[in-house]
């Protein structure tokens, strides 16, 4: 329905008839120094910072855990085991090699000795 | 708190207010609009802060829980407005006057913020011309002339709504 245009005094009386909230409540929101809200928002931040902190540490040990397997440092560590088995083998043919001429001399010794 | 008590309080702690405001908005309009709105809500609230009370202490703290409620784009205290409309003793002319009272709050919402923080200071709040001068750090004819811009942006607005 179309209602008549207001007047200037009618629109002042509208004006007036308007009250922001002026509860206890509103108050207690304005004057807390530590709103509940704000207590939620904090918890909120701290949480995301315990995760952060918690996905940089599952990093840091992932990184640790695999760093023995980084292409370099498994390279050397090849590089030694072979020199170690090469010596290794080495040390074994001198050992067998000596052996061999030992009881080479030995049996030619004993062939020259007269029964 | 009288007239006079309001005007100092808002010469004297309007510029650390506006540092506070400034720390959380890192926006100058935002930041003096949040200053404007906590001496607003001083002004409502007048009745119930004790004289003892920390008067600069307070005022930090509603500062920050205005700038928080900005930050948060949460409805402010000065943007929930009720109608509330004196019986005459008529049923006729009170329901005529609450649906006016509601075409204006409705109205008012789109309007500028500008516009809308003039009125609702001088009409909702009840601050003089003199305080939201002193409050807006501006001249009283300045804001008589916003007033009646707002005023006339309303009354534009309420007819758009209602051709």
């Amino acid at each position: 329905m179309k209602q008549p245009p207001m007047t200037e005094d009618q629109l002042t009386e509208a004006l007036r008839s308007l009250r922001p909230d002026t509860s206890e409540e509103a108050f207690k929101q304005l004057t807390c120094s530590d709103q509940p809200s704000n207590i939620w928002h904090r918890t909120w931040w701290y949480a995301a910072a315990a995760m952060i902190a918690l996905v940089l540490v599952f990093a840091w040990s992932w990184n640790i855990g695999n760093r023995i397997e980084t292409p370099s440092e498994a390279q050397t560590i090849d590089e030694n085991l072979t020199q170690l088995v090469n010596r290794s083998v080495a040390a074994q043919d001198k050992a067998y090699e000596q052996r061999t001429m030992t009881s080479k001399i030995v049996n030619e010794h004993l062939l020259t000795i007269e029964p | 708190m009288t007239e006079q008590e309001f005007n100092d309080i808002v010469t004297q702690q309007s510029p650390r207010l506006m540092k506070i405001a400034m720390s959380y908005l890192k926006n100058e309009e935002e930041a003096a609009d949040a200053v404007q709105e906590t001496l607003v809500n001083l002004w409502l609230f007048r009745s119930r802060i004790d004289k003892e009370r920390d008067l600069s202490a307070l005022l930090s703290t509603i500062i920050k829980n205005v700038c928080r409620m900005y930050l948060r784009k949460e409805k402010r205290i000065m943007e929930q407005l009720t109608v509330s409309v004196a019986e005459t003793g008529n049923p006729h002319q009170d329901m005529e006057a609450r649906e006016r009272a509601e075409a204006v709050r409705k109205a008012m919402r789109r309007l500028s913020t500008p516009h809308q923080n003039v009125l609702q200071m001088h009409y909702a709040a009840n601050l003089s011309i003199q305080q939201i001068a002193n409050i807006r750090n501006t001249t009283t004819s300045a804001v008589k002339q916003m007033l009646l811009r707002a005023r006339q942006a309303l009354r534009s607005e309420i007819e758009r709504r209602n051709p």
